[in-house]
């Protein structure tokens, strides 16, 4: 048990040392060092391969399993909360239309993963772009940017998000670029805070000043010397990103205001799914949850494996 | 102290007008407004359509508008004008003062679309199922985060600290909506434990705060009670499960900082009783961050748990908003957006006090 433990709680493993180039001297780029942490932890590579594994089974599966929203299943008899998981249908049935749980999982992943993924990549940008931005201006710059995004922080997200999801695509939803947008726009502000905050740190380090004093261009400072080395935290912050999209697009498009029933996402395919709970439907909101959750569950040890690895500081 | 609270009050001030024109820009610039209610209607006349416009103030600026909408102005003034109030002083402050009942500063929200009652009224009855539901919860999620992260920070790297830890970590990466129906389907659906959703059991109980619920109420309070916990059991436990991940953790590890400084090792050399150690020293150190936390935990009890609300269909504000967006009602959701903002702004507030308060370093 204490080895399942250890394995979980990371740490442990084959302790492999750094290179060590022949003059004695350590030869390693702490990008370098800190992916070889990664990979010495257990939380870390475990959690990617859960989320390699959903990648390909996602994939490959929606692959198989193509999904036509225009096609109906005839039912071969009258079960309308759906059959359970058998062989043929290993994750049983919806009530209603019938239709086959497994092949809207495997669609419905395609369509959360993306929006998970891209909304990550617009959000971490535009959250850097502020942050270099108001540490770099300073003055009237970022105290303007910093009040707007305290007065975005004010309003409660999810009101927002689900509000703005609403007015842009109507009653029945939408594709999954207007969410990823109203995502993005409304998920920048934690990343600025953050860059900003190391931006203002490292300006004042030595090697900038040594930049600084041999006169390089402020812009060129900014992204040769002190982007890549504020970058840290938002690595950091990705995966919690990626698994915070996945959730909110999940909820949204359950309530009917995110992604049209045309796209399957994991969301969406369970609109209708908690009025045949109550009658003994469990695997139409149990499958796809498991997904949700193994998903959420996979980023989440990501994000802190990448946090140890990228501030030994903090790790003890 | 005090000049620092009063600062922190004018910056919390000049925020919180921020949101309230953010709020208004974002219904601003939302299709289906006033302005087209009747729009389709073949029988709406051009003079019908102006008067309509201009007795809601629609043919005024956007930002007189606004500041009609956020009491700033009086309605039946225009100009500069406006913005004193018939006694002479500024109509944004309380009506006692300025004489001025109109716009959000004065408890001036509107009418619902949906059903034309006041919004101040749709608010209010949903404010106390919020209460109760996020009162509870939050009590004991925070008393059992701090028992469990101290517990688990005490006998750090036992066997008792990691299966904590992964039974935390496991349900922190539940979504809320995910987990209150897997608990559904296992303790009402299947065991029929408690009830599925709801406030109170429609067949024994009026509605929850109508008139007739309270004389219900008062005529048996115990089955009332008794009825309103089996309706609690569910909501409570999604969202202590999911709350109290983070906040254990969080505790677990500023006890341990806690530990680790210079004080404690002095109080142990002096050959203190570690009982005394742990609630003297290390509990009172450490506990700060949380409790600074705490302030957090306000927006919560009144703009409510939207995901837990909606799913165990919980007559609060959290499940108010999603029928308000659905409906488009934009009165309403200026309203709930507003005090949401307010509550945030407040939350900050004390939190940022407390921390003075309780960090001696802090030094203002």
């Amino acid at each position: 048990m204490s080895g399942v433990l250890r394995a979980f709680l990371g740490g442990g493993g084959p302790k492999r040392g750094p290179k060590v180039s022949l003059d004695g001297g350590i030869s390693e780029s702490p990008w370098g060092q800190a992916r070889r942490r990664f990979f010495a932890g257990r939380m870390g590579p475990l959690g990617l391969g859960i989320l390699v594994f959903i990648f390909f089974f996602v994939v490959i599966g929606s692959a198989l399993l193509p999904f036509n929203f225009y096609h109906v299943p005839q039912p071969d008899q009258i079960t309308f909360v759906g059959r359970g998981p058998a062989w043929g249908r290993p994750f049983g049935e919806t009530g209603l239309l019938q239709l086959d749980v497994l092949t809207l999982v495997v669609n419905g992943g395609k369509a959360s993963l993306a929006i998970g993924f891209f909304t990550a990549i617009g959000s971490l940008s535009l959250g850097t772009l502020v942050g270099v931005i108001a540490g770099s201006f300073g003055g009237k710059v970022d105290s303007l940017l910093m009040r707007l995004a305290d007065i975005f922080l004010m309003i409660p997200t999810l009101f927002v998000v689900l509000f703005l999801a609403r007015i842009l695509q109507g009653a029945h939803g939408g594709g999954i670029w207007t969410l990823i947008f109203v995502f993005v726009a409304f998920g920048w502000m934690g990343i600025a805070r953050l860059v900003r905050g190391q931006v203002l740190a490292i300006r004042e380090m030595e090697f900038v000043e040594a930049a600084r004093a041999l006169g390089v261009r402020p812009v060129r400072i900014a992204i040769r010397h002190i982007l890549p080395n504020a970058i840290g935290p938002v690595v950091v912050s990705a995966p919690f990103v990626v698994g915070g999209a996945i959730i909110s697009e999940a909820f949204i498009s359950y309530l009917g205001f995110g992604v049209d029933p045309a796209t399957p996402t994991w969301g969406n395919i369970l609109s209708e799914s908690a009025k045949f709970l109550q009658q003994g439907n469990w695997w139409w909101m149990g499958f796809p949850g498991l997904f949700i959750v193994l998903t959420s569950l996979s980023v989440n040890m990501i994000g802190d494996a990448l946090r140890a690895a990228l501030d030994p500081r903090g790790a003890k | 102290m005090l000049k620092f609270t009063l600062r922190r009050i004018g910056v919390s001030l000049l925020i919180l007008l921020g949101a309230t024109v953010l709020i208004y820009g974002l219904l601003l610039a939302a299709p289906g407004g006033p302005a087209q209610k009747y729009s389709g209607n073949p029988k709406y006349t051009p003079q019908q359509a102006a008067a309509y416009t201009k007795a809601l103030g629609l043919d005024k600026p956007v930002p007189v508008q606004y500041c009609r909408w956020l009491g700033a102005c009086r309605r039946d003034r225009d100009g500069l004008d406006a913005l004193l109030g018939p006694t002479g002083l500024p109509s944004i402050l309380p009506t006692a003062l300025s004489g001025v009942d109109t716009g959000i500063a004065h408890g001036d929200f509107g009418y619902s679309y949906e059903n034309g009652t006041p919004v101040v009224e749709r608010l209010g009855h949903a404010l106390l199922p919020t209460f109760i539901l996020a009162l509870l919860s939050s009590v004991i999620w925070l008393s059992l985060a701090v028992v469990l992260g101290v517990a688990t920070a005490l006998r750090n790297g036992s066997k008792f600290d990691h299966s904590v830890s992964i039974v935390t970590y496991v349900m922190n990466s539940f979504p809320t909506f995910i987990l209150g129906f897997w608990l559904i389907w296992i303790f009402a659906v299947t065991l029929h434990l408690t009830p599925v959703s709801g406030m109170t059991d429609g067949r024994l109980s009026p509605a929850f705060g109508s008139d007739a619920y309270w004389t219900y109420f008062a005529h048996s309070p115990s089955t009332a009670l008794g009825d309103l916990a089996r309706h609690l059991i569910l909501p409570v436990t999604t969202l202590v499960t999911i709350s109290i991940a983070g906040d254990s953790r969080y505790v677990r590890q500023s006890v341990i900082e806690s530990m680790g400084m210079e004080h404690v090792r002095t109080a142990r050399s002096k050959g203190l009783s570690s009982l005394r150690i742990n609630t003297r020293h290390i509990l009172r150190t450490g506990l700060i961050p949380f409790a600074t936390n705490l302030g957090l935990a306000f927006p919560f009890l009144v703009s409510g748990a939207l995901v837990t609300e909606t799913i165990f269909s919980w007559p609060g504000i959290g499940r108010l908003t999603v029928t308000a967006i659905g409906n488009l009602d934009y009165p309403l959701l200026m309203g709930i957006l507003t005090i949401g903002a307010v509550a945030v702004s407040i939350g900050n507030l004390i939190s940022d006090l407390l921390y003075a308060i309780l960090d001696p370093r802090v030094r203002l």
